[in-house]
């Protein structure tokens, strides 16, 4: 996946046959990593106020995440967003905002998978075993990895 | 009966917080962003930016912090203000929560 062209608030991206597939895999690969309790404070829980509060934050991702998968499902079936090139490849046409929404959902995705792959420290040399289990989430971790970066790059150009 | 007198506030001018007694004042929150060992550094800075509206030097320095020191206060705000930057920084699935002021 690569950045075609930028004009102010809308980003084109070039995709070929296999990012295209692999983008679409990955999104679809979301629902098997659902994130982890996600708590609203560390030293304070036991407020009554900050009880109630999570309640509230957990619903709101919960829709949080339902919308982003919708918003982002109907952007890549719409054929003005993306669409085929000749003679091969895909074209990704998505707002500022969309591509946020995109990059939230793959983070989202990325983080619950590493959450299923026992949440490793990868940077203290922890690994997870690479088996039959693991394999999805490990392949789901890199590639959102990957997407991101690209994303990421577009947006910062955007920030200007 | 004795007269009730009006504060002494000019018209158009708003009292600044230092002025008020300290038991009329919201409890402040601390909007704290934790480290984790998966969030990318690039992204933690780009989503300090999205979420606050910083420049890209004030969203790094943040990022540097959390990633250095383990944590990062990003705000002192009141309740609601502080449960809506903590929903935002969670929503990119940042390790962010809200800790009343010591």
């Amino acid at each position: 996946m690569k950045l075609l062209s930028r004009d102010p608030g809308r980003l084109v991206f070039r995709l070929t046959k296999r990012d295209h597939e692999a983008l679409l895999t990955t999104l679809r690969l979301g629902p098997l990593f659902p994130r982890q309790g996600r708590p609203i404070s560390r030293d304070a829980a036991g407020l009554e106020k900050l009880r109630a509060a999570q309640e509230d934050l957990d619903a709101a991702l919960v829709e949080h995440r339902r919308s982003r998968v919708a918003e982002v499902e109907a952007l890549i079936a719409d054929p003005a967003r993306c669409a085929p090139l000749k003679p091969s490849g895909w074209k990704l046409t998505l707002s500022t905002a969309e591509s946020e929404a995109l990059l939230q959902l793959l983070n989202e995705i990325r983080v619950g998978a590493w959450e299923k792959l026992g949440a490793p420290d990868f940077g203290a040399g922890e690994r997870p075993k690479i088996d039959e289990e693991n394999l999805l989430g490990l392949w789901a971790f890199q590639l959102s990895e990957v997407f991101q970066g690209v994303l990421l790059d577009a947006l910062v150009g955007e920030d200007g | 009966m004795p007269e009730i007198l009006e504060p002494p506030v000019r018209p158009g001018v708003v009292p600044i917080l230092e002025d008020q007694p300290k038991r009329t004042r919201e409890p402040g929150y601390l909007v704290i962003c934790w480290n984790d060992p998966v969030n990318l550094m690039p992204y933690v800075t780009h989503v300090f930016q999205a979420v606050f509206g910083w420049d890209r030097q004030r969203a790094e320095k943040h990022m540097k912090e959390v990633h250095e020191n383990g944590k990062s206060v990003l705000a002192k705000e009141g309740f609601e203000k502080a449960e809506f930057y903590v929903h935002e920084l969670q929503k990119y699935s940042l390790q962010a929560t809200m800790e009343p002021e010591a």
